[in-house]
Formats: structure tokens, C-alpha cells, sequence
């Protein structure tokens, strides 16, 4: 059975409300999202945040307990096989056979796609140095990451999701994995979806972010956009006291002492000037965010309200 | 499909080796008996076929207790050892996994039946007076084996344990036949001479409800189900 032929104006996910309840405990919280074919959407959050789940649900791996999920323009609870013909996986955790030898995992993937490309399997094998005699059981956490790759790569999908794929790696093999990834991209401009915590990688490879914690989506856009509208206002205070009338669009906010930090989004000339007048300030200074200060800002800023 | 098969094989070899081992471990044993007994200097066909018949009650009986094992095995086995999450990351249905493991358990299960009833009964043809509870107590092993294997096969289903779904299958014909003892005991009727037959038919007749039950909602839950 073919793949049917890849329609760009359909989104690579889109989702409406997405929720998942394990119990009593919400794992991801009416999350709506749209990526659209071709880009590369970097997942961050803390541990426990609802990227694994989602992505889970998107591969029609787990059950969905309200909204909808489209995949590549499928809907995930009504085709899920159809999904995972085009969609290459690498989980956080692999647990491919352990018996198996790497060309019986090979074998046995080729079978069920039939899309399966031998020459880039083949030249994905060269590139990481993987023994096809070598059984999954003695293979390095970095080894077995990378056979999670070549599976998930060799198919040729339309969109690739990656789950933590780099955590417990060194980092030469890092490089390698990302190495792997940004072929991919290049070569067929494949739509990746990359969750981790591992920042300065997910700089390197997305051109989009969404910040997740406790199962709610609390920003989403392009990189440099998100860095260019969020800023640190660093304002000297001239007792300590925080004056009342912070502007608009506070992402976190804490005192030091005499020095008051506001994180805020959508970040203009204006805010600036407003946390000026504001009486007890003495002096206001700008200050440029990393993607990790803006990932840690958004969550202590969710962690406060909460 | 083949590749599918080759895998459950492969995570099920053990189990495929053992019930080789219990199908000819027995014959051969009442093989040695046999040749003891020639060298001893007594011959007769009788000899021959009463060993051997007892060796295929003996090792049907045992392999019974595989058939558990297989069933017990064929989903819960993937989920605890957690490669059941790799299958399900596979563009693979359900239904052609489901095939797979049922195909092989129903493999081994011929097999063993084959081999040890049909050996039984060609056995029992030989001789001059068929023995009468020869067939009724091949009866009664495969009523058993079919609840081994479907109540395995349903909690296989439902659970990631495997050990928690041979055992479940392994007790289920305990309990019913103890369930059945104690209602004799409870009503006074135990040493009513009717009431051996009653426990047998009853016996039988709940195997057979409760076999096809309990493979359909095995069945089913895995088909319906989303996670691995």
C-alpha cells in the first residue's frame, strides 16, 4: 500500500484541545497546536510536563481523552496504522527486541514499510559505525539510540518525532544523532517534532518552540521571534519595595533586594519607559534572554500564578 | 506475516523447546522400558503399546501445562519486558499481531494433540478390548487445555504480567473443579453415585461456556485496545 501523495497546505499536526487524564492526575490539558509542513517545532518542558504523552497520542500509542489529534491530515484515533507508515519515531525509552541482531531489527522494520529505502538505510548504517551482527542487547545507549534513528529514518516519513532522543547521551554521540537529524532534514526537508530538555540542541535544530508544563502549552513560536519579543527589565529600586503597576504581559517577576527582574513578552520601548515612572525606581536596564533563561522564565512564571 | 511469526517464535523459543522436550521425553523413556524389558527377555506387543500408551497420557498431560505457559505468554510476555511498545510504534494492525501469536500457540497446541492423542488412540486400536475411559479422559484434558489456554489468553490480554496470567489460567480448572467438589459437600450429595457423573458433565459443560468467553474478551480488549 502507498503512502498518499503529501498535500502542503495540511498541516503536519494540528491539534484541537488535545487532553489526557491518567486517572485523576491531567497529563496534557486541552493543548492546541498547529505545525506546519516542513518546519522544525522544538517541544521543551520539565520533566513530567506532558511531552512524552503527547507525543505518544500522536502516534496513536496511547488513548486520547478529549479533543482531536491530525497527523499529516489523519485523524490519529481513527487511522493510527496510516500515521505510523509515515511518521519515523524514536522514543525517550527504546525497547527494541534485545535478542535481535541490528540486521533482524532491519528486517523486520523493512517488513512492515512499504516505503522502506535500502540505499539510505545503508548509508545511515556507514554513518554511525553500527555493526549489522551486533545484537541489540550489547549495543551502547548511543548505539541503540542511533538504531532507533535509522529505523525511524529509513522509511522515509513525511514528519519525524523524536522524544527526548538525546537524553543520557555523551556528547560525541550527540553530535552524531543530531548530525543523522540534520541530514535528514536537509536532504528530504522532512517536519520534525523534537521534545528535550537539552536547550542549546534544540537551538540548533528547531526554527520553532512551545514551552509545555503540567500539560499546558504557555508559549509557542518562531525562536528568534520569541527571544526578540521577550526581554528581561532589570529596575533598581530605591527601598526594596515593589511598586505597584507592572506593565503588561509579565512572564515572571521576583525582587532582590534592591533589584527587581520582570520577564515580559511582547516587549517594546514603552514597557520600558512605564516601568521608569513607576515611583521607586531609580534606574531601568534591558536585558537579552537565552532560550534556556526564556524556558526557565515561562515555567517559574506558570509555577508562581499556580 | 512471516516476520511476525519468526519474532513470536524466536521470544517464545524457549517454551517451543520445552514442549518438544515434554511431546518426546516421555516416549523415550517408555522406549528404554521397552528395551529393558526385551533384553530381559520379555517381548510381547502388549508390553510395547501399554508403555507407550502411558507415555502419551503422561506427556499430553504435561504439555497441557505449556499450552498455559504459551497463552499466558503471548501478549503479557511483550508488555513486560516493554518490546510491546516497539511493535506498537510499527505500522502494524492489530489484528496481524493477534494472527501471529495465535497462529503459533495453535501450532505447538496441534502438534502436541496430534502427536499424543492420535498416537494414544492408534495405540488403543491395537489392542484387542478397547480400554472404555481412555477417550473420556482425553475428553477431559482437552476441556481443560482449552480453558489453559483461553483464560491465559484473556488475562494475557488484559495484564503486563505473564506470570500473573499462567498462574490465573493454571487455576482457573482448580478452582472450578474444587467449586464443584464443594457444592457436593454442601448440598450432602458427594457420595450420591450420580453425582461423580454430574460433576463431570458440569465440569465440561462450564469448560465449554467458558473457553470461547473468554478467548473472545481477550480478543476483543486487545483489538479495541489503544495502548500497547
Amino acid at each position: 500500500m502507498s503512502n498518499p501523495a503529501p498535500n502542503d497546505d495540511v498541516p503536519a499536526i494540528k491539534l484541537y484541545g488535545l487532553t489526557k487524564r491518567f486517572g485523576r492526575t491531567l497529563a496534557v490539558h486541552n493543548l492546541s497546536l498547529n505545525i506546519p509542513r516542513g518546519s522544525t517545532f522544538g517541544l521543551l518542558g520539565p520533566n513530567g510536563a506532558g511531552k512524552s504523552t503527547t507525543i505518544k497520542m500522536l502516534m496513536g500509542m496511547l488513548s486520547i481523552s478529549a479533543g482531536k489529534a491530525f497527523v499529516l491530515g489523519v485523524d490519529v484515533q481513527s487511522d493510527p496504522v496510516q500515521i505510523k507508515r509515515r511518521v519515523g519515531y524514536v522514543p525517550e525509552l527504546h525497547h527494541i527486541y534485545r535478542w535481535m541482531r541490528v540486521r533482524e531489527v532491519l528486517g523486520f522494520c523493512k517488513s512492515c514499510f512499504p516505503t522502506w529505502n535500502d540505499q539510505t538505510c545503508r548509508e545511515m548504517l556507514d554513518l554511525f559505525g553500527l555493526e549489522p551482527e551486533k545484537k541489540v542487547k550489547h549495543l551502547s545507549k548511543g548505539m541503540l539510540v542511533k538504531l532507533s534513528l535509522l529505523v525511524a529514518v529509513s522509511h522515509e516519513p513525511e514528519l519525524l518525532l523524536l522524544d527526548e532522543p538525546l537524553a543520557g547521551l555523551d556528547p560525541i554521540a550527540r553530535e552524531e544523532f543530531l548530525d543523522g537529524v540534520l541530514r535528514t532534514i536537509c536532504d528530504r526537508g522532512q517536519t520534525v517534532l523534537i521534545s528535550s530538555h537539552m536547550l542549546d540542541d534544540v537551538r540548533r535544530l528547531a526554527d520553532t518552540v512551545g514551552i509545555l508544563n503540567n500539560g499546558q502549552l504557555l508559549v509557542q513560536g518562531n525562536v528568534d521571534q520569541l527571544l526578540t519579543s521577550t526581554k528581561r527589565i532589570c529596575a533598581t529600586l530605591r527601598d526594596g519595595t515593589r511598586p505597584s503597576g507592572a506593565p503588561e504581559g509579565v512572564v515572571w517577576q521576583r525582587v532582590d533586594g534592591r533589584e527587581w527582574t520582570i520577564t515580559v513578552r511582547d516587549f517594546s520601548l514603552e514597557k520600558v519607559q512605564q516601568v521608569q515612572a513607576l515611583d521607586g525606581v531609580e534606574s531601568v536596564n534591558v536585558i537579552d534572554l537565552g532560550l534556556e533563561e526564556l524556558f526557565k522564565d515561562f515555567i517559574r512564571g506558570q509555577r508562581v500564578a499556580q | 506475516m512471516n516476520w511476525l511469526l519468526w519474532k513470536d517464535y524466536r521470544n517464545n523459543r524457549l517454551v517451543v523447546f520445552a514442549a518438544l522436550f515434554f511431546l518426546l521425553a516421555p516416549h523415550l523413556v517408555a522406549l528404554y522400558a521397552c528395551c529393558r524389558e526385551v533384553m530381559r527377555g520379555n517381548c510381547g506387543t502388549r508390553l510395547w503399546i501399554g508403555n507407550f500408551a502411558t507415555s502419551s497420557i503422561f506427556s499430553l498431560i504435561i504439555s497441557q501445562l505449556l499450552i498455559a505457559l504459551i497463552a499466558g505468554n503471548a501478549i503479557a510476555g511483550e508488555r513486560a519486558d516493554r518490546s510491546a511498545e516497539f511493535l506498537a510504534s510499527l505500522p502494524i494492525t492489530r489484528k496481524k499481531i493477534l494472527a501471529s501469536k495465535l497462529l503459533l500457540s495453535l501450532a505447538i497446541v496441534a502438534v502436541i494433540w496430534l502427536t499424543d492423542a492420535s498416537a494414544l488412540m492408534w495405540l488403543l486400536s491395537l489392542l484387542p478390548k478397547a480400554t472404555e475411559p481412555i477417550p473420556e479422559m482425553l475428553g477431559l484434558i482437552a476441556v481443560t487445555a482449552s480453558v489453559f489456554f483461553s483464560v491465559g489468553w484473556c488475562l494475557s490480554s488484559f495484564l503486563a504480567s505473564p506470570t500473573f496470567a499462567v498462574a490465573g489460567a493454571l487455576l482457573t480448572p482448580l478452582l472450578l473443579g474444587g467449586a464443584l467438589l464443594y457444592g457436593g459437600l454442601l448440598f450432602q450429595c458427594i457420595e450420591e453415585p450420580w453425582y461423580g457423573d454430574f460433576i463431570e458433565v458440569s465440569y465440561c459443560a462450564i469448560c465449554l461456556v467458558l473457553a470461547p468467553v473468554c478467548f473472545g474478551v481477550g480478543t476483543w480488549y486487545y483489538l479495541r485496545r489503544v495502548e500497547p
